[in-house]
């Protein structure tokens, strides 16, 4: 937290001056009446105040409140909020279908490689993009590292036999349209199976 | 003039002497005296008959209606007795306030003024004081004008001061109250209204016969004097409100005082009571004898 104009706070000093007024405001004359029944009904009536001592007024804290925030908005205070935001890109392509020596597709050790990734990191928020059937954010970003995971789970690859067209798209193009609409117009084209 | 106040002249006095206290049903006395009393008695006043018994006076046989039946009849009178007569005078501090317009002396002077013409048409009176400081006079009846005199020196030595419950005050005081009788109310009455009418709603619980005078100062009623930014305080319970008093706020005050004595005077007509207000800046004297029947008297 910081302020954008600290020279503000000098208005502070008001305050003190504030209270001394409230102490030194001029005291009313005091008048013995048999009764303060009528007095009641008046519409000049204002709130008893010390007669020598200093009493609580409601009046005066309420001043001394709207004073402070005044000073505290012109001081310009401002807020750094420390997150480190993740974009994952994953494609999901046919050709993370091939198969590794390990026995996994490419894409089962990519999901298993960026599980492992995103429990290392303190990631405050995880953003998961697919390129297949059109580059497309899956969700909503997440806010905890086991709601990303299980968003990684529910990642299906596609037939081997759909070739995406568009998938040479960047991933930094993905993710600078993270905040648009993503269209959802997909562009396939089949290519003879081997 | 014997240590009464000076408004009491001999010609005063002898004004207050043709008046008597009145009162709207029969109450019994301690003695022979100038009232009907719901007692069989001696007076000219016929009460009833009954059937005439071996050893009674047969003066008092009614021949003309043996006349009509052959029966003998004795008749009965009303006895006269004196009339019992409480003063419950306010000495609590707010009858000291505003010290200029000399409340509580105005009180004391009504209280002898009335006591003065139940004294003088031979009637008792006992003088009741509710709070207050000093030495008060004892609660006991008091029989012959001349007591007047004690009365005054007594009730010279009360100083207003203190505060009080009215209600509470009363409602003590009735229970060393045995027999019914007039009652005066001599205040400025300036506290709740409930706390008024529960007060005085007692005497007509106990069917007394009610007056409440109520005195209230010229300054006090009239807001002169308050200007400005001022902190008032109760004389009795130390309440302190700051005001701000301007033309427009002491006319509402004004208004205000106003309407509290016509809700005091209203909430006693209502009940068949009677009301009296006097502002001190009144003639003591014409007031009193201007105000006779408001005040329960006649001549």
């Amino acid at each position: 937290m910081g302020l954008l104009y600290p020279g503000a706070l000098v208005f502070f000093a008001i305050v003190p001056a504030l209270v001394l007024a409230y102490l030194a405001r001029e005291r009313p004359s005091r008048v013995t009446v048999s009764s303060v029944i009528a007095f009641r009904a008046l519409r000049g009536l204002r709130k008893e105040r010390f007669g020598g001592r200093p009493r609580l007024d409601w009046m005066f804290l309420v001043e001394v409140v709207l004073l402070s925030m005044a000073v505290l908005a012109m001081a310009g205070p401002y807020l750094v909020r420390k997150s480190t935001p993740i974009a994952v890109v994953i494609d999901n392509s046919a050709a993370m279908q091939a198969k590794l020596d390990s026995g996994f597709t490419r894409f089962e050790d990519a999901i298993g490689k960026l599980e492992r990734k995103l429990s290392a990191t303190d990631a405050t928020e995880t953003t998961i993009f697919v390129t297949t059937p059109a580059p497309h954010r899956i969700a909503p970003p997440f806010d905890s590292e086991p709601e990303a995971q299980i968003a990684l789970r529910g990642i299906r690859s596609p037939a081997p036999s759909i070739v995406l067209r568009n998938r040479s798209r960047s991933s930094a193009q993905l993710i600078a349209r993270s905040s648009a609409p993503i269209s959802s117009t997909p562009n396939f084209s089949s290519v003879p199976s081997s | 003039m014997f240590g009464l106040p000076e408004d009491f002249t001999p010609q005063f006095l002898a004004r207050l002497e043709e008046l008597r206290i009145r009162t709207r049903r029969q109450y019994p006395g301690m003695g022979k005296g100038a009232h009907l009393s719901p007692k069989r008695g001696s007076s000219l006043e016929f009460s009833d008959y009954r059937h005439y018994s071996t050893g009674d006076d047969f003066r008092y046989i009614d021949w003309g209606l043996y006349a009509r039946t052959d029966k003998y009849y004795i008749k009965l009178f009303k006895e006269e007795e004196d009339l019992l007569t409480y003063i419950f005078l306010d000495a609590s501090a707010s009858m000291r306030y505003p010290a200029e317009d000399r409340k509580f002396e105005k009180a004391v002077m009504i209280a002898l003024a009335l006591a003065y013409v139940a004294l003088a048409s031979g009637d008792r009176v006992m003088i009741r004081i509710l709070a207050g400081a000093g030495d008060h006079p004892e609660p006991v009846f008091v029989h012959g004008r001349h007591r007047i005199v004690e009365l005054a020196r007594k009730l010279g030595e009360v100083e207003p001061g203190g505060r009080y419950d009215f209600a509470q005050a009363l409602a003590r005081e009735m229970l060393s109250i045995r027999r019914a009788g007039k009652v005066f109310v001599i205040s400025d009455f300036l506290m709740m209204l409930n706390s008024v009418t529960k007060g005085l709603g007692l005497f007509m619980a106990a069917s007394m016969d009610l007056t409440a005078v109520q005195v209230l100062g010229e300054r006090e009623l009239k807001g002169q004097g308050l200007d400005g930014d001022i902190e008032v305080v109760d004389s009795e319970s130390g309440e302190r409100l700051r005001v701000a008093i301007g033309a427009r706020e002491r006319e509402q005050y004004r208004q205000t005082m106003m309407r509290l004595t016509r809700e005091i005077r209203s909430f006693c007509l209502k009940r068949g009571l009677h009301y009296s207000l006097y502002v001190t800046d009144q003639e003591f004297q014409s007031f009193f004898l201007r105000a006779v029947t408001e005040l329960g008297l006649a001549h």
